[in-house]
């Protein structure tokens, strides 16, 4: 069930007449909550339902048995266990048929042959998602920063809550568990607030990146036909398809827990605005960097130790990372590039200096932002290709030419597109330090909302082009 | 919470008014029911599957059709009458065309038929490049009618997204109100009523010979010979028509449509001034699903392709040329 969609549109205004209007308690919201959440997973396909129910299951158990277990070796095992199932199920139905295919490819490489066969494996919508979010309990409990919960409805609610369940934010469970157990009661501030950045999440989505995704597929799927400025408008609109389509999912999921008295966490913060790359990755896709952070960089060792293993850390971090997002090579390359970034800015600041500096001139800070944006635009190449081999074909010939007329090569770019973008540029540097844009805020608002729907409908493009790109991971 | 549902129910109100006025006002002709009659009186560049699906559905009540012409606006060269003349006395043939029509839209309308108990004995299929495709539009003048596709709020969606143009909504308001066009409105109202016979729902075709008989160099005008500028001069280039398996399923579903009515079929490839050349692979599949005899390929580099003269532009040919079409077809 797409949220730009009729069906999601009947289901959340079902939803709402139930929660607020129907049901006072608490405890019938909860069920609400559950059996509305697994009607919107189970729309997908209800195959999946059976697996996030027993991911469900086994952490709620688990965690309980790790609380109560006073024997440090008992509870390593049972959070053993967690991981392995959680992990396992990750690796089985996202990775199985890559670590297959790569087996392949290197039996080939040394001229043997291989009897091993890829699986026909459907990959269930979120469960990246959703299997950190519960993982993030059992380590939580293990590490006695949380107390586990006792009520299995409340449990299965927090895992499997509809507003960000197949693409995030991300939530830890001591933010969002206790939620479950408040009453929540309807407030005026909180919906109107939750309505607007609902709406901003549409516009990012429908407006900016549907309509780049068009341009981005025509020059994806015909690369080598494209002039170098042919392949920088397509890796540039690229950029603001995965930051509108993501961003925008989660300004609408944010905005929708919010109506219903749910407080999520921020998953960007204008990244695009970024004067390095060490600080855009505080600024995008923030629930999963924290979560590394939390789970893996720290206990690494994080930056406390020398800068070796700081180093160490922070490849291990991108590597993964990367490879969380997608079962392909060239996810783990863009992990590796990025590293390769950030790393050289550890090496060499000085010892207390923050990797994040404090604003300094407009016009250093502007050719900062700029600088920054480029790179992390052309790493997006290895993001969007099929594969290693494509990335490189594209960014060579991104920067194979010596005259203008060599560059453009007869492209002719979608000024549409361009145009909006510009909008998109301006509204959201007027969005920062806010969630939505200020003019949303202020005396007009009306006709800004107005607007911003008309807008929306107008270019609206059609069904098949609507899902949201993190789905797949 | 009230303050909250009170704001929603006038935005909603807003928008139901704007929903209100274009259903009422229904410019596309697809809320409501109308005569016959109705469908020559569009103020806007209408739907043709919309007026060809609502048309078949009423005269079917009174009309004994069982011979129908297929296509794009490609095929509105073949007039009705032209083809009369190879067929019997008793056939009745209805123009069963839309614009960017595609196999969803043709097997559409030949299930429709089917399903109106129509008989199915003689078929013209002006089959081109576009007709092959299989995508679901969503603009207003090219969707099909939701008989087709089965998507029935998503068809009534689309026209309504399309008022979300100020200037079109403001231009269909404006001109239902007063009757006057007027220059901003553009090319969103239309000024050139285009006829059409409501029987065979032939389009009116022989005003282009008016015109180019009238004045020829006025008509093959700047503008329009610019459309023939792209044109590969040396080999014509080869193109596979049939990429995927929806394509071929769809094919079957035809033709099995056409075996259980013993179709007396004739698929006419056409020629197209850019002289795109249907594959070998194309033709055979088409030659083993519906029969060798009857394709006639007309695509790639012929006599007709010659002359700039032949075309309206760089697809549509005129009338004259469907003519010598049908006589070569039915020569043969």
């Amino acid at each position: 069930m797409l949220f730009n969609s009729i069906t999601f549109l009947i289901f959340i205004t079902l939803f709402f007449c139930f929660y607020w209007l129907v049901l006072k308690k608490k405890e019938h919201q909860n069920i609400l909550i559950f059996i509305a959440s697994y009607v919107f997973y189970g729309w997908w396909d209800w195959r999946f339902l059976a697996l996030i129910f027993l991911s469900t299951v086994l952490d709620f158990y688990i965690g309980k048995k790790i609380f109560r277990s006073e024997n440090r070796k008992k509870r390593k095992q049972l959070l053993a266990l967690s991981i392995f199932f959680n992990i396992g199920m990750l690796m089985f139905f996202k990775y199985f048929n890559f670590f297959i295919d790569s087996w392949v490819t290197l039996f080939n490489f040394f001229g043997l042959k291989s009897n091993v066969s890829s699986l026909n494996i459907i990959l269930p919508v979120g469960i990246s998602f959703y299997t950190f979010q519960t993982l993030s309990y059992t380590i939580d409990v293990y590490n006695k920063k949380l107390k586990p919960t006792d009520n299995f409805l409340i449990f299965a609610s927090f895992v499997s809550f509809f507003p960000q369940l197949v693409a995030g934010p991300i939530e830890r469970a001591k933010n969002l568990l206790p939620q479950f157990t408040k009453t929540r009661v309807f407030d005026y501030n909180d919906a109107v607030s939750g309505m607007r950045l609902v709406l901003w999440g549409f516009f990012k989505k429908i407006v900016i990146a549907d309509n780049c995704a068009l341009v981005v597929n025509e020059i994806f799927n015909s690369p080598e036909s494209q002039s170098p400025l042919g392949l920088l408008t397509g890796v540039f609109c690229f950029s603001f398809q995965i930051y509108g389509d993501f961003s925008g999912y989660s300004d609408i999921a944010i905005g929708l827990a919010r109506i219903f008295g749910f407080d999520l966490m921020t998953n960007f913060k204008q990244p695009y605005f970024s004067k390095n790359i060490a600080e855009f990755w505080q600024r995008w896709h923030i629930s999963l960097t924290t979560w590394f952070k939390d789970y893996l960089y720290i206990p690494l060792g994080g930056s406390k130790k020398t800068k070796a293993i700081t180093v160490r850390n922070v490849f291990i971090i991108f590597l993964v990372s990367g490879f969380w997002h997608g079962a392909n090579w060239t996810f783990i390359a863009w992990g590796f590039f990025n590293s390769m970034l950030i790393i050289p800015i550890i090496l060499f600041k000085k010892n207390n200096e923050k990797l994040i500096k404090k604003e300094g001139s407009k016009i250093k800070d502007s050719i900062s932002v700029v600088i920054t944006f480029f790179m992390i635009m052309i790493l997006w190449v290895f993001f969007r290709a099929n594969n290693i081999s494509d990335s490189f074909i594209y960014l060579g010939n991104l920067f194979k030419f010596n005259t203008i007329d060599s560059f453009i090569g007869g492209y002719s770019v979608s000024k549409l597109v361009i145009f909006l973008i510009s909008i998109f540029v301006i509204l959201d540097w007027n969005a920062r330090n806010n969630e939505v844009p200020k003019i949303y805020q202020q005396r007009y608002r009306y006709l800004f909302y107005f607007i911003t729907i008309v807008t929306i409908l107008n270019f609206s493009v059609n069904q098949d082009a609507g899902a949201f790109i993190y789905f797949q991971f | 919470m009230k303050q909250f549902l009170l704001k929603i129910a006038i935005a909603l109100s807003f928008f139901l008014s704007f929903i209100l006025i274009i259903v009422i006002i229904d410019p596309y002709k697809i809320f409501w029911n109308y005569k016959t009659n109705d469908y020559n009186d569009f103020i806007v560049p209408f739907n043709k599957d919309v007026v060809t699906t609502r048309l078949l559905i009423e005269n079917s009540k009174v009309e004994n059709y069982n011979s129908f012409i297929l296509g794009s606006s490609i095929s509105q060269a073949f007039e009705t009458n032209h083809w009369k003349k190879y067929l019997t006395k008793r056939d009745t043939i209805f123009h069963m065309s839309a614009y960017d029509e595609n196999l969803i839209g043709t097997y559409g309308k030949l299930k429709l038929a089917d399903n109106l108990n129509l008989n199915i004995n003689n078929v013209l299929w002006v089959l081109d490049v576009g007709g092959f495709n299989t995508v679901n539009y969503t603009t207003n003048m090219a969707q099909k009618h939701y008989l087709h596709t089965g998507q029935k709020l998503k068809f009534y969606f689309n026209f309504l997204k399309s008022f979300t143009k100020i200037k079109f909504f403001i231009s269909v308001v404006d001109y239902s109100l007063f009757s006057t066009y007027r220059n901003y409105m553009g090319s969103y109202i239309e000024k050139k009523k285009l006829k059409r016979n409501l029987i065979t729902n032939d389009q009116d075709y022989q005003h282009y010979e008016e015109e180019i008989k009238k004045d020829s160099l006025l008509f093959y005008n700047k503008k329009r010979l610019k459309k023939f500028e792209n044109r590969q001069t040396k080999t014509p280039r080869v193109v596979n028509f049939i990429k995927n398996d929806k394509q071929r399923k769809l094919l079957k579903k035809i033709s099995t449509i056409f075996k259980k009515h013993n179709t007396q079929l004739k698929i006419v490839l056409p020629p197209s001034f850019e002289e795109f050349e249907m594959s070998s692979s194309d033709i055979f599949f088409l030659q083993k699903l519906f029969g060798k005899n009857v394709i006639f390929n007309f695509t790639g580099r012929n006599h007709f392709t010659k002359s700039i003269g032949n075309f309206l532009d760089e697809s549509h040919f005129r009338t004259p040329i469907a003519e010598q079409l049908l006589a070569i077809i039915y020569k043969k």
